[in-house]
């Protein structure tokens, strides 16, 4: 029981090790945050807090910034 | 478990990074640049900052508030739309009792430049009508190591499962335990 215990544990970190290494090119490369694979990609829902981003200037025009944005103070709204 | 950590401190890592610019404009806006980029898939913090000015009086709910919408693009060498982004700064205050007063004067994020290059960043505000001197627009710019999202989250799944197997092995040793001291 304890030898399979051990296996497991051994088993485990390496898989660990070796994905750890492995997130260094997703993160040399900026994952995550707009523009991450070309102009047009928005962020990751893995990235909060962050301000909203717009990919195609057709969605923000004739919308003060951009769709279902509330603005004006914490009172205001569309 | 110790890999999680060590994961959390390379995001950590990623998350430092060195000042590329820093630059004050009017109120409504302007552009920012040139920003040289060398190596693609660069990482750049860009925050944002405008002070605004509460106008004089109050409206029918006893508060005075203003607020600005800054918007910004970037842009490529030959000052082509590649994206855009927008965050709304406000400031607020009111008396219910005592005087309070609440802003949001700032806002940041996190981009990812595909390519290397020649970028510029371009600002512009809408402002309530009637909205008294909204103060400078301040731009600070910073190239960061890389992105911190993926040790982040392996980070915090690594710590979580070690948690989980410690207790499962812990289980199991003493199940073993057990055994052998009814065996005796």
């Amino acid at each position: 029981m304890r030898g399979v215990v051990i296996a497991i544990v051994v088993v485990v970190a390496l898989l660990a090790v070796i994905t750890y290494a492995a997130l260094f090119f997703p993160s040399t490369r900026g994952y995550g945050y707009a523009g991450y694979g070309g102009y047009h990609h928005g962020p990751s829902a893995f990235y909060w807090g962050g301000t909203q981003t717009y990919h195609s200037r057709s969605v923000r025009a004739g919308s003060r910034s951009g769709p279902g944005v509330r603005s004006g103070g914490i009172h205001g709204g569309k | 478990m110790g890999i999680g950590v060590i994961s959390l401190l390379t995001a950590a890592y990623f998350t430092t990074g060195e000042r590329v610019l820093s630059e004050r404009l009017p109120p409504n806006g302007g552009m920012v640049g040139p920003i040289q980029i060398a190596e693609p898939n660069t990482v750049l913090n860009i925050h944002v900052n405008q002070s605004l000015n509460l106008p004089s009086g109050r409206s029918s709910f006893g508060t005075n508030s203003t607020w600005s919408f800054v918007s910004g693009e970037v842009l490529d060498a030959e000052q082509e739309y590649l994206f855009g982004f927008g965050g709304e700064l406000w400031k607020e205050s009111g008396y219910d009792g005592t005087h309070w007063t609440e802003s949001k004067d700032d806002y940041e994020l996190k981009v990812t430049i595909p390519d290397a290059g020649t970028f510029f960043l371009e600002f512009s505000t809408e402002l309530p009508p009637g909205a008294t001197n909204p103060g400078e627009i301040r731009v600070a710019i910073e190239k960061k190591r890389g992105s911190a999202i993926p040790h982040f989250i392996f980070g915090i799944v690594a710590i979580l499962l070690g948690l989980i197997m410690r207790f499962f092995a812990s289980k199991a040793v003493q199940t073993t335990m057990g055994m052998s001291t009814e065996g005796a």
